[in-house]
């Protein structure tokens, strides 16, 4: 019982701890401050997903900044978006809280039993409410508001070229 | 079905969820004005620290952090504050003066306020209670650390559900005896039988024997166990019609083996006073030979005086113990001083004629977890339809789960069969099945080990009672924090003077009783019904 209840533990930290956010987004008390776009992630109807950083939005495609790789800026047309999550600060990581919580319970006794699977439920959804904190789903914000989110929300200045960008 | 955890968890869970779930999402911290005429109406009321981003026509942005104003007059937006090109490299930092002609869009934001807060809460909470609940076990380790090998027919129950419990008073080599335990089994479907059994504790168990006591039983037969480990064949269960304790009507909660259990608590003044509970069962069909059934098990009052007792040993337990082992004088002192001035359930039928009581036996069993099935065999008339009887036990170590009356139709004799395979962590082990099967090896089981015995039932298709022989010894292990409970005078007491001991020890037991006792058996789970026989 205890070897199951420390190994699921560990499934859970390590799935959990594996959401790891950008690094260039704010802590969440520097949001007012920072000056670069949030971190979109877009599911798409055809063709591979895209992460990056939001650029603008006009009314036919989304502007995405890559972050990782080589890849340019993509112009991502609206029509083919399935469903985007924008991340616009670092989450708290909790993911420490579900081991320490089960080896804590080994001071519990028989009475682990009970106390173990209440640790790791309560601090897994901790852990996995403190991952989605600073996010929005395609279903809590509508386009227009997601403008609000990008480098420019005014749209793209048009003397800036796309490729100048970086 | 089997619930998985008690409702008083369940509802923790809700609660500690409740919480977090509950945490709003800062919807609101951003806003955008495409004029700073709507920039002023629509700001001037905020009470809480305004950021401001001006994103000019260009792509360049001002982030003015600290104080910000617009010049109607110049047409400007002045502030401190940095800006950055459209890639965002920095440009200047410091007072800034923008032209308002030159901003594409204003942004406001709001300092988002306590955003972790409902999170570190939960925690907090989650924290408070496992830090109580080690406190709890630190202070009062007896009660939080099981005892003996725990036996289960289903390996995935836990200690709750266990189906024996093996040699509970076997502390010390010396100590080493055989326990039998009914198992209570349903119908056998097949000839083979499973039996897991595992190591719980912070102790080493030297198991030296476990095998099955099997007896072919027919449909409406049982065989049942007598404290003396006695078998015998019994047909008919008559459930009592009444049952009454000093103030209260036990009668529901005795009648049936539904895990339903009747308990009482201690006496604040003395461990070992008695109490007495009155029974009476009508419409007895056949009064002839009749026995006294009851499922029981003991409260955590002796799993304290094991722990007490070591941790009056304190850093002298290995001495103690090795005396123990060379004294037959001492370790007989161990064994029936405290334990007899407990006593057993004592029962007593009322003699009509007389009007007296008349003594018909006891039962014991040590040991908090699993449930005992046995059977006393009543010295009544075998004409008397109804009968009343008495009994006589100590308050506050016994939970019983119900007493019936059933006819006993023969003496019977076990086929005995040993395990034929061993499995540890699923594979077979040859040490483990030649130890079990020896008379002069043991198999040592330490903490957190699960051993699979397979047994070889006799025949196919023939359904069979089953108990559980089990013989050996286990060792508990000292925890540090116990030596610090040294005291070798009282550990005198309670081998010397067990009378004077449960007196002295009533408060502090009681302190212990108000919260261990309750935490542990409030969290049990009270829905599956073991009794296969609708009894």
């Amino acid at each position: 019982m205890a070897r199951k209840t420390a190994f699921l533990g560990l499934v859970l930290m390590l799935l959990l701890g594996s959401c790891k956010a950008p690094a260039y987004l704010p802590e969440s008390e520097d949001i007012g401050t920072h000056a670069f776009g949030s971190y979109i992630t877009i599911d798409l109807n055809e063709g591979k997903d895209l992460e990056g950083e939001l650029i603008s939005i006009d009314e036919e495609a989304l502007l995405v900044l890559p972050q990782q790789g080589d890849l340019k800026i993509q112009s991502v047309p609206t029509e083919n978006i399935k469903s985007f999550t924008l991340m616009y600060a670092q989450p708290k990581n909790y993911g420490w809280s579900i081991p320490v919580s089960v080896l804590i319970t080994a001071s519990h006794g028989v009475f682990a039993v009970f106390t173990a699977p209440i640790n790791i439920v309560v601090t897994s959804v901790v852990t996995s409410r403190g991952q989605k904190a600073f996010t929005y789903r395609d279903q809590d914000i509508s386009m227009e508001e997601l403008k609000m989110f990008a480098r420019f929300p005014q749209g793209l200045p048009p003397q800036i070229e796309v490729v100048d960008l970086k | 079905m089997k619930k998985t955890r008690s409702y008083q968890s369940f509802i923790f869970i809700v609660f500690l969820l409740g919480i977090i779930t509950c945490t709003p999402k800062p919807y609101f911290f951003r806003n955008n004005y495409k004029s700073a005429n709507s920039l002023l109406h629509e700001t001037k009321n905020l009470q809480e620290d305004i950021f401001l981003k001006a994103h000019l026509k260009n792509g360049e942005v001002y982030i003015l952090k600290d104080s910000w104003e617009v010049d109607t007059t110049e047409n400007k937006l002045l502030g401190i504050g940095i800006s950055f090109d459209y890639n965002r490299n920095k440009i200047s930092e410091g007072a800034q003066s923008i032209s308002l002609d030159s901003v594409a869009i204003f942004e406001t934001n709001k300092k988002l306020g306590k955003t972790e807060s409902k999170r570190i809460r939960a925690l907090a909470i989650l924290a408070g209670v496992d830090v109580a609940m080690g406190g709890i076990c630190l202070i009062n380790p007896k009660a939080c650390f099981g005892s003996c090998p725990t036996f289960y027919m289903n390996e995935e129950d836990d200690f709750h559900f266990a189906d024996a419990e093996g040699f509970s008073n076997a502390i010390a080599p010396s100590m080493e005896y055989f326990d039998i335990d009914a198992l209570n089994n349903p119908p056998v479907m097949d000839n083979i039988f499973t039996l897991t059994m595992k190591n719980e504790a912070l102790e080493t168990h030297m198991v030296k024997n476990i095998k099955i006591l099997a007896f072919p039983r027919d449909k409406d037969q049982r065989i049942y166990q007598s404290p003396d480990n006695k078998f015998f064949r019994c047909e008919n269960h008559y459930f009592l019609t009444g049952a009454k304790g000093a103030n209260e009507d036990l009668t529901d909660l005795l009648k049936l083996q539904d895990r339903q259990e009747r308990f009482s608590l201690s006496d604040p003044q003395n461990l070992s006073s008695k109490e007495e509970i009155f029974l009476t069962f009508d419409n007895i069909t056949d009064p002839k030979d009749l026995g006294l059934l009851i499922s029981f098990r003991q409260t955590l009052m002796t799993t304290y005086f094991i722990y007490s007792a070591m941790g009056y040993m304190g850093d002298e337990v290995g001495d103690i113990f090795a005396k123990l082992e060379t004294s037959s004088e001492t370790k007989k002192k161990l064994e029936n001083g405290i334990r007899k001035e407990l006593g057993k359930i004592d029962i007593y039928v009322l003699d009509e004629t007389t009007q007296k009581w008349i003594f018909q036996g006891g039962f014991y069993e040590t040991g908090p977890i699993a449930f005992n099935r046995q059977i006393l065999l009543l010295n009544v008339s075998a004409e008397n339809t109804s009968l009343q009887l008495k009994v006589v036990l100590n308050k506050g170590l016994w939970r019983i789960d119900d007493f019936a009356l059933t006819n006993i139709r023969e003496s019977e004799k076990a086929i005995e069969i040993l395990p034929y395979e061993v499995l540890n962590d699923g594979l077979t082990d040859a040490v483990a099945i030649a130890e079990i099967n020896a008379d002069d090896e043991y198999l040592i089981s330490m903490p957190g080990s699960e051993y699979k015995f397979n047994f070889r039932l006799p025949s196919k298709g023939g359904d069979y009672e089953l108990f559980l022989y089990s013989k050996g010894y286990y060792l508990e292990w000292m925890r540090e924090n116990w030596i610090k409970d040294k005291d070798l005078l009282k550990l005198r007491q309670m081998i010397e003077n067990p009378k004077r001991y449960l007196r002295m020890e009533a408060e502090s037991f009681k302190e212990y009783e108000r919260t261990m006792e309750r935490q542990f058996w409030d969290s049990r789970i009270d829905t599956k019904n073991f009794s296969y026989y609708g009894t």
